[in-house]
C-alpha cells in the first residue's frame, strides 16, 4: 500500500489526503452518533449495521493511507462487533466506552497526521483495552448472552423490499426456524440440504447463523426467511430432512410497511450529497455579491434614464429586463446562500457525548433533551458556535444541576435535564440551552466579582439579581481561575460572549432559583449577508445589523437627561446613556472630518478585489433615496427638528446602549465587503441601489469604545447601575 | 433422538433392497455394511473407484449406492454426476469425513440424496438410508 502511495505525484497525495481526512472526519463523527444511539437502545439493529460499515470504511481506508495501526485497531474492533450482531455480547455502558474510545483515539490520530504535530496518541491504548474487554469477557462469560444465542435473521434494505414486494403479489412470506437433529453432524451440509430442498419452493432471502460460517456448526438451529407460493405444510415437509432436522416452526414475517421513508431514502442518501470545498461556494457567494451591487447600479442608471427621457419605450424594457434580473439573482443568492447551510444538528450531536461524560463523571444523573436540530445555519456559524454551546453545557452540568441527593431533597426528580432548541425568529437564529438545576447563585456571583474587584461592596448590596447575572459575563470572573475538571480548558463566560459578539449575535440569561437558568442566543442566519437598519448620522449613512438592535425608538429632547456630562435615557427601568457616532468614532484615519466640510467621500468602484471598493471618493449623493421607501426622519421635518430623534437601542451580550440618529433609512439585506479601513468599529461595507456605500457599524467594538476612559469614562451603563 | 434399533424394511414386492458400496477403503466397506444389514438389505456389488463405480452400477442397477466422498480414479461427486446423468431417478447417499464438506455440499447438488458422516454411527445411519428409501429423506 505503501509503494502504492510513493508512486503518486505530491500533488495527487495532497489530494488523496484531502479527501481521506474530510471523509475520516466525517465517518468518526458519524461513528460516535451511531454509537450512543445503540448506547440507548441496544435493540437498534440498523446502528450497529451502520457501525459495522463505518468501521470497516474506516479500516480499509486507513489501511491504503498508511495508518497501519489504525487499521488493525479497527480490525480488533470488527471482532467486537461481529461478536455483538450474534448477541455474543451485549451492548452496554463499558461496551459503549470502549467502542467511543477508539473514535477518540482515531480522531486524535488523524489530527495529528493532518495538522502534522504530535500528541503522543496512538493505537496502543485501544487495542489493549479490546483485548481485555473480550478477555473478561471470555472468562466472566457475564458479559456473554446465552439466552440470545440464535440470532434473528437481517434482511439488507433491498431484501426486504423485494419481501415487501413479494407479498404484495400475493407471495407468502414465512419466517422459519428448523432446529437440528442433535445427531446430525456436518450442519454445514444440512444447512445446505434444507437450503436446497427450500430453493424447489421458493427464496430463502437470509439464513441465521451464516450457512457457510463458522457458527453454523454449533446452532442448534437456523433460521431463514422464504418467499414462496407454497402453503405452511409443504414448507414443513421440505424442512423434515431425516437425521438433520428435528423441529419446524413457521411464521409469517411482520415486514416494515413498503415506502417507509427509512429504508427508501437511506439506499439513496449517500449518493445525492456533493463534497464540495467551502471555499468554492465562497468564491461564488462573492461573485454574487458583485452581480446585486452590479444590478442596483443598473437599476440606479435605469432611473437617471427615465427621469432624463421620460416615457421611453426602450427605457420601459430595460426596466423590465433589470426587475427580472433583480428577481433572478435574489433566487440566485438565496440559492447558494443554501449550499452554505447546515443543520445544527452537527453541533447538537457533540453535546450527546459530553453530557454522557460529564454527568457520569459528576455523578449527576442528567438527561438531554434536543429539539429543532435540523434547524440550519451557515457553515461559518457552525463552525465556531460548538465551542461556546459547549461551554454554556458544561457550565450547567458542573453549576446548575444539582447533586442527586440534593435534588431529591428539594423534591425535584433525581434526573436532571438539560434542554437544547433551535429555531428561527424574525430571520434570526435562536440557540437556547436550558437546565432545570439551582439557577445562577447570584450572592456567590457577586462575591466572586468583589473579590476580583470587578465591582464594589456597595455596588453589590444595591444590585438586583439581573444585573448579578450579567457579571458573569465579564471578562474578569472567569470561572477558569477555579479550575475544576469540567471547565479545564480554561475559557470563561467571557469568551462564550466574545464569540457570540464576534458572530453578530446576542446572549441572554434568564435565571429563576431552584427552577434553573435559560440561556438564549440569537445569531444572524449567515455572515456573508446580513440584515441591516440603514441609518444615517451628520451626513453619513451607517448601518447596524439588524440583530443587535433591540429597539428603535422616538426621543423627545426633554426626555434626555444628562449625567455626569453625559446624555442618557430612560429605558425599559434601566438608565441607558445615549451616544452619538462622532463621539466613539470620532475621526478616524481614513475617514475624513465632516468639520472640514468635505462629507465623506466613498464610492462603489466594482472591481473584485477584496477591499479595493473604496477608490477615488466623490461627494455622496445627501438623501439620494429614490429606488427605496422614504426615510423616516426624527421630526418630520427634516433635520432641522432638534426636538425629537431617534435612538437605536443596541445590545451586546448584556450590554445596552442608546445610539442617537438624524434620520432612519431603513432595513436593507447587505452585501457585506469587507474593507481594510484601519478600524475595528466598521465591519465592512455595503453598497445600496443608488451606488452609495453604507458602512457597516461593528456592534461590539463601538460598545467596547464607548466604555473606554477617554470617551466614556461615565458613562452609565445598565447592567452595572440601576434606579 | 430415540435409540431404538431401526426395524428392517423391504421392497413392495417384499425382496430386500439392494445396495452398491464403493469406497477405496474395504475396511469401510466392511463397516457400512452393518447398516445394510440391520436393514435387511442386500450387498448387489461393491466398487472401491469411482470410476468402477459407474461401471458396477450400470451393470448391476441397485437400489441405493452408499458412495465415499474422496476416492482414487475419479472421486465421489463426479461419480454421482455420471450415474445421475445415466439414470436420473439413482438413489445415492454420500459417506464422507467431517473435514469434505464443500465437497458433500457439491455431491448434494449434482443429485446426492443425503448424507453420512464418518465414522460412521451405524444406527443414526441406518435411520437416515431408511428414510431416503421410504422417500422422505430429501
Amino acid at each position: 500500500m505503501e509503494d502504492y502511495l510513493s508512486n503518486l505525484s505530491d500533488k495527487e497525495l495532497e489530494m488523496l489526503r484531502t479527501s481521506f481526512f474530510s471523509n475520516a472526519f466525517d465517518v468518526l463523527e458519524q461513528l460516535g452518533s451511531e454509537i450512543l444511539r445503540i448506547e440507548n437502545d441496544p435493540e437498534d439493529m440498523e446502528s450497529l449495521k451502520n457501525i459495522q460499515r463505518y468501521v470497516h470504511t474506516l479500516k480499509g481506508d486507513s489501511a491504503s493511507m498508511g495508518f497501519a495501526s489504525l487499521s488493525e485497531a479497527a480490525h480488533r474492533l470488527e471482532d467486537i462487533l461481529h461478536m455483538l450482531r450474534e448477541k455474543r455480547l451485549c451492548m452496554d455502558r463499558s461496551l459503549g466506552d470502549l467502542l467511543l474510545s477508539f473514535v477518540d483515539t482515531a480522531t486524535q490520530i488523524l489530527t495529528d497526521d493532518k495538522e502534522k504535530k504530535w500528541s503522543g496518541v496512538d493505537t496502543r491504548g485501544v487495542i489493549e483495552k479490546i483485548d481485555n474487554y473480550l478477555q473478561a469477557g471470555q472468562a466472566g462469560k457475564n458479559k456473554v448472552n446465552k439466552d440470545n444465542k440464535e440470532s434473528a435473521c437481517q434482511l439488507t434494505e433491498y431484501q426486504q423490499l423485494q419481501a415487501a414486494q413479494a407479498l404484495k403479489d400475493g407471495h407468502l412470506v414465512y419466517e422459519i426456524e428448523v432446529s437440528f437433529d442433535p445427531q446430525c453432524r456436518q450442519r454445514e451440509v444440512g444447512a445446505f440440504m434444507i437450503k436446497t430442498q427450500l430453493s424447489d419452493l421458493g427464496e430463502a432471502l437470509c439464513w441465521a447463523p451464516d450457512i457457510e460460517g463458522a457458527e453454523i456448526e454449533n446452532a442448534d438451529a437456523v433460521k431463514t426467511i422464504l418467499i414462496t407460493k407454497s402453503e405452511a405444510e409443504a414448507v414443513r415437509n421440505a424442512c423434515r430432512i431425516a437425521g438433520i432436522t428435528s423441529d419446524v416452526k413457521l411464521s409469517n414475517l411482520p415486514l416494515p410497511p413498503l415506502n417507509s421513508p427509512t429504508h427508501l431514502s437511506s439506499p439513496f442518501r449517500h449518493d445525492s450529497t456533493l463534497r464540495v470545498d467551502a471555499k468554492r461556494v465562497d468564491e461564488i457567494m462573492n461573485l454574487v455579491g458583485e452581480l446585486i451591487i452590479g444590478r442596483s447600479m443598473i437599476a440606479q442608471s435605469v432611473y437617471e434614464l427615465r427621469e432624463r427621457l421620460g416615457k421611453d419605450e426602450a427605457v420601459a424594457n430595460l426596466q423590465n429586463i433589470d426587475s427580472l434580473f433583480e428577481r433572478s439573482l435574489s433566487e440566485l443568492q438565496k440559492g447558494v446562500m443554501k449550499i452554505r447551510m447546515v443543520p445544527i444538528d452537527h453541533v447538537f450531536r457533540r453535546f450527546i457525548r459530553v453530557v454522557r461524560d460529564l454527568s457520569a463523571e459528576k455523578g449527576k444523573e442528567i438527561r438531554l433533551e434536543i429539539s429543532g436540530a435540523e434547524t440550519e445555519l451557515d457553515k461559518g456559524i457552525i463552525d465556531v458556535i460548538g465551542e461556546p454551546l459547549i461551554h454554556i453545557i458544561r457550565n450547567c452540568i458542573d453549576h446548575g444541576i444539582e447533586k442527586k441527593e440534593d435534588r431529591e431533597k428539594k423534591g425535584k426528580d433525581k434526573c436532571g435535564v438539560i434542554r437544547i432548541n433551535s429555531y428561527h425568529e424574525g430571520g434570526q437564529i435562536i440557540v437556547e440551552i436550558e437546565d432545570d438545576g439551582k439557577g445562577i447563585d447570584t450572592e456567590r456571583v457577586k462575591e466572586k466579582a468583589i473579590e476580583n474587584g470587578i465591582i464594589g461592596r456597595e455596588d453589590a448590596d444595591s444590585m438586583n439579581d439581573e444585573d448579578a447575572i450579567d457579571l458573569i459575563f465579564h471578562s474578569g470572573l472567569s470561572t477558569a481561575a477555579e479550575v475544576t475538571e469540567t471547565s479545564g480548558r480554561g475559557i470563561g463566560m467571557d469568551a462564550v460572549r466574545n464569540t457570540v459578539e464576534e458572530l453578530k449575535g446576542l446572549i441572554q440569561v434568564r435565571s429563576v432559583p431552584d427552577k434553573g437558568a435559560r440561556f438564549t442566543i440569537r445569531l444572524p442566519l449567515t455572515l456573508a449577508i446580513i440584515q441591516g437598519m440603514v441609518f444615517s448620522s451628520e451626513g453619513k449613512s451607517f448601518a447596524f445589523p439588524l440583530s443587535s438592535i433591540l429597539e428603535i425608538r422616538r426621543v423627545y429632547k426633554d426626555e434626555i437627561d444628562t449625567i455626569n456630562g453625559i446624555e442618557s435615557l430612560k429605558w425599559r427601568e434601566r438608565i441607558i446613556s445615549l451616544i452619538r457616532l462622532s463621539e466613539v468614532i470620532g475621526n478616524p484615519s481614513p475617514y475624513p472630518s465632516p468639520h472640514r466640510g468635505e462629507g465623506i467621500q466613498v464610492c462603489a468602484s466594482p472591481t473584485r478585489g477584496e477591499g479595493s471598493l473604496f477608490s477615488v471618493f466623490p461627494p455622496l449623493t445627501e438623501g439620494n433615496n429614490s429606488s427605496i421607501p422614504p426615510p423616516l426622519t426624527g421630526g418630520g421635518e427634516g433635520e432641522g427638528d432638534k426636538n425629537k430623534s431617534f435612538a437605536l437601542i443596541i445590545g451586546l451580550a448584556e450590554r445596552r446602549l442608546g445610539i442617537l440618529v438624524d434620520r432612519l433609512t431603513g432595513k436593507r439585506e447587505l452585501v457585506i465587503k469587507a474593507i481594510d479601513n484601519g478600524s475595528d468599529m466598521i465591519s465592512g461595507a455595503s453598497i445600496l441601489g443608488d451606488g452609495s456605500i453604507v458602512l457597516i457599524l461593528d456592534t461590539a467594538s463601538i460598545i467596547k469604545r464607548a466604555m473606554m476612559p477617554a470617551v466614556g469614562a461615565n458613562l452609565v451603563f445598565a447592567p452595572l447601575r440601576s434606579i | 433422538m430415540e435409540q431404538e434399533a431401526v426395524s428392517q424394511i423391504r421392497k413392495k414386492d417384499s425382496t430386500p433392497y439392494r445396495f452398491l458400496l464403493v469406497d477405496d477403503s474395504e475396511f469401510a466397506r466392511k463397516n457400512i455394511a452393518r447398516v445394510v444389514s440391520m436393514l435387511g438389505g442386500l450387498i448387489a456389488g461393491e466398487a472401491s473407484t469411482g470410476r468402477e463405480a459407474v461401471v458396477k452400477y450400470q451393470e448391476i442397477r441397485p437400489d441405493i449406492v452408499l458412495m465415499d466422498i474422496s476416492m482414487p480414479e475419479m472421486e465421489g461427486v463426479d461419480a454421482v454426476g455420471e450415474i445421475i446423468r445415466e439414470d436420473q431417478k439413482a438413489t445415492i447417499i454420500m459417506v464422507s469425513s467431517l473435514g469434505h464438506k464443500d465437497l458433500v455440499k457439491k455431491a448434494i447438488a449434482a443429485g446426492a440424496k443425503h448424507f453420512i458422516t464418518k465414522p460412521v454411527q451405524i444406527e443414526y445411519a441406518a435411520k437416515i438410508v431408511k428414510a431416503v428409501l421410504e422417500g422422505c429423506g430429501g
